[in-house]
């Protein structure tokens, strides 16, 4: 891919693009700001393809750390906003039954704070394993675990009281 | 609150098919190609080198493809001078030029061309005559007629000339020169 193999880059740009334009989208709630990731990353790929060093993480990991990079600089304000510890999610419990609509979920996702947001949108909306999303954010797998089930609850809490479908 | 809440599954679910929009694949695509572009250029620069060299080197070196066979021998240089007879007599044998390509000629007296050419007597490949020697003979003064040259005064008042005659191994004579004497 860095000597121009375009066959490299159709093959690792359709393997990560889905993945990566879903994260930046789910990140920033704003298709066109997704798209400029999605395209930043690649290009971060092209520029300096020997950043990527194998032996410490996969290439889908390395990518996803180059895109929450370059969402945080986006949405530098908004991850200043608030800090983790003025935040505890209250302890709501939705019924599994109750449905929600997708438009009122992706708002609620959208509305958490950037640090367990990433989390759920990588663990939750990703799917990706704790061991992979803690590479991604350069944390502790324990660290995953609890921005996630923060997140979580602070999801509940934010869709009691929403419309229901 | 361990699992997935069945909100986010089916948000997921519901965004699993969304992908990047095509013309963000195009312009990765162009810069992939712009890079890509300066390795050719920077490879065909020495193949079209060698091209150019190789062509030129078919140009000149085909022509002069037998001198170097000849350039061995003790005689090459004189060697390389045979030439076809100008004027063959009905009585003999038509004489095959050894030399099959030549450089264009250079007009050059008469008296010139007589002493310092060789002229064939038989066909001789070049690899005939990379191994031949020269001997210092003489000739009856007809000789040059029957080459075709004319007679100069002090030819004309001898009986015979002197000649060098190139012989291969088999001990034919293969070209023939007249000496000038004066």
């Amino acid at each position: 891919m860095a000597r121009g193999d375009e066959a490299a880059f159709e093959s690792i740009y359709h393997d990560h693009q889905g993945g990566l334009f879903r994260f930046a989208w789910h990140m920033s709630g704003d298709r066109m700001m997704a798209e400029e990731i999605v395209q930043d990353t690649f290009v971060a790929l092209l520029e300096k393809p020997a950043a990527f060093d194998g032996s410490r993480g996969s290439l889908s990991g390395y990518l996803y750390g180059i895109s929450r990079n370059l969402l945080r600089k986006r949405l530098r304000a908004e991850w200043a906003e608030e800090p983790l510890d003025n935040l505890d999610a209250a302890a709501v419990e939705v019924d599994p039954l109750e449905q929600f609509t997708v438009e009122s979920v992706r708002a609620a996702v959208l509305s958490l704070p950037p640090v367990y947001r990433e989390a759920v949108a990588l663990c939750d909306l990703q799917e990706a394993s704790y061991e992979e999303a803690a590479a991604v954010l350069a944390c502790a797998v324990g660290t995953v675990r609890s921005r996630l089930f923060r997140g979580r609850r602070l999801l509940c809490s934010k869709l009691k009281g929403v419309v229901r479908v | 609150m361990n699992e997935r809440p069945g909100f986010l599954a089916k948000l997921a679910e519901e965004d699993r098919a969304v992908e990047t929009p095509l013309r963000v694949e195009r312009a990765l695509r162009a810069r992939v190609a712009a890079v890509r572009k300066p390795v050719w250029w920077v490879l065909a620069w020495p193949v079209a080198a060698a091209a150019v060299f190789a062509v030129l080197w078919m140009f000149l070196k085909v022509p002069q493809r037998t001198a170097p066979v000849m350039a061995s021998v003790a005689v090459s240089a004189e060697i390389a001078k045979v030439e076809p007879m100008v004027v063959a007599p009905a009585s003999r044998p038509v004489v095959r030029a050894v030399v099959a390509k030549r450089l264009p000629r250079v007009a050059e007296p008469v008296q010139e061309r007589i002493t310092r050419r060789f002229y064939s007597l038989a066909y001789a490949s070049p690899e005939l005559l990379a191994n031949s020697r020269m001997m210092r003979v003489k000739v009856p003064r007809a000789a040059l007629l029957s080459f075709g040259l004319p007679l100069s005064a002090y030819q004309a008042q001898s009986e015979k000339v002197d000649a060098d005659v190139i012989y291969t191994e088999d001990g034919i004579a293969r070209a023939i020169r007249f000496v000038n004497q004066e």
